[in-house]
């Protein structure tokens, strides 16, 4: 199965009225690393920094960052109080060209990176909110998340966003 | 009483140079083709406890080493399973050889959810896994419960780990550690990190192992093996740019 090549439409049109716009290729977007979901104990990123599932579903969720979107002080606070429990250890950002640039085996893309601006589970919406998404057309006809699609997508993107740290709790530091 | 950890380089040895397996009992004599035992070494190290059994057939008290749990794969003519949380038991060498049907000590039997396998030679255990690291591994699965991670998380089940233990039942020599990754869906990835690439083993406990190569290259498309194909899956670590990360 090969995935859209080159443009994606659904990344050239605004997606979601309170959006702050189409997302381009030169925005960076990042997630944070909380221990122990995300990261092991001396903070290195695991597989699960993204689930296959929510990659499949187009909800791997992350933050449009400065200058397009949010500053790190703003929404670093943010994070570490949306989970009390479990220390935020990272925030890890890339470049959206970068994402879209990932290539299927087979040809074609395998994500889309587009202006969702779902937050969570229970309603919550953000302007500067974006999905990361498996490119529906690499999908079509895949069974799950143990097809090696899947899982080649999921880990390449494991690696973009592991080397991109660009914030380290000063507990990591230190330890 | 306390008993010193056993020797297992002796008793790797000697089961190497044994090549004949019997049941205890003299209601079978299928003989063992193959009975592995996952980290036994280091189960035996951190986790043994010591203490008497009384044998009633021979009369007479022998001291034993008892193993809590272990991951353990028995496959003979008359059964073949995997368990991630069998009991072991191990007699010292010193205090058996001759007294049981004339089998040579070591001695071990395994128990499966209470169950007792006709207790075995020791020649009949090979090292599944030479590696404390995919030892430690294993361990650290067999620890994990559901919603170890959080509400709605799986941990590994049995079939994730038994794949794995068939996987690397021939792990080689000259392949570097992997570090280990669970994630929240069950799944389980040995991965090998460089700085810009990354090679990962993903098992999900469908019987199949996937291979992937990041980024993406081609060339290496990524694959599907049927865990017990060691040899194909082995073939694949050393092929070229895969090997720069496993070696």
């Amino acid at each position: 199965m090969t995935g859209c090549v080159g443009v994606c439409p659904r990344e050239q049109v605004q997606l979601d009225p309170i959006s702050i716009g189409a997302i381009g290729d030169d925005e960076f977007v990042a997630r944070g690393a909380f221990y122990p979901s995300h990261t092991d104990k001396a903070g290195k990123v695991t597989n699960q920094l993204f689930k296959k599932s929510d990659l499949l579903q187009g909800t791997g969720s992350v933050w449009r960052v400065a200058p397009v979107g949010r500053f790190l002080d703003e929404l670093i606070p943010e994070l570490e109080a949306s989970r009390p429990n479990n220390p935020l250890k990272k925030v890890l950002a890339v470049k959206v060209g970068k994402i879209r640039g990932l290539m299927l085996a087979a040809g074609g893309r395998e994500f889309s990176v587009v202006d969702e601006c779902d937050s969570d589970i229970n309603g919550g919406k953000h302007p500067a909110h974006a999905h990361i998404a498996i490119c529906k057309a690499a999908i079509a006809g895949v069974a799950g998340i143990e097809d090696p699609i899947v899982i080649q997508a999921h880990r390449d993107l494991l690696l973009l966003f592991r080397n991109g740290a660009v914030w380290e709790s000063l507990q990591l530091k230190a330890a | 009483m306390h008993l010193s950890p056993p020797n297992f380089d002796a008793v790797l040895q000697a089961t190497a140079s044994r090549p004949a397996i019997h049941a205890e009992s003299g209601s079978s004599t299928d003989p063992v083709s193959a009975l592995d035992i996952v980290n036994l070494r280091d189960l035996f190290s951190n986790d043994s406890s010591d203490g008497v059994w009384s044998d009633m057939r021979a009369r007479r008290s022998h001291r034993w080493t008892r193993v809590s749990s272990g991951a353990a794969a028995i496959s003979r003519p008359h059964e073949s399973w995997t368990d991630t949380a069998a009991t072991i038991e191990y007699w010292a060498s010193d205090d058996l050889p001759g007294l049981i049907h004339g089998l040579s000590a070591p001695y071990v039997r395994v128990a499966r959810s209470g169950y007792w396998t006709k207790a075995l030679g020791s020649q009949a255990f090979t090292p599944l896994v030479a590696s404390a690291k995919v030892a430690e591994i294993m361990t650290h699965l067999s620890e994990l419960s559901e919603g170890w991670n959080g509400p709605g998380t799986q941990a590994p089940g049995a079939a994730v780990q038994g794949d794995i233990i068939r996987a690397l039942a021939n792990w080689p020599a000259g392949i570097r550690e992997p570090s280990i990754e669970v994630d929240d869906e069950g799944g389980v990835a040995l991965v090998w990190d460089g700085d810009e690439s990354s090679f990962a083993l993903t098992f999900l406990g469908n019987g199949n192992v996937v291979g992937t190569l990041s980024p993406f290259t081609e060339g290496h498309e990524p694959w599907v093996s049927a865990v017990d194909d060691a040899p194909g899956i082995f073939a694949r670590l050393s092929s070229q740019n895969v090997a720069q990360l496993t070696a």
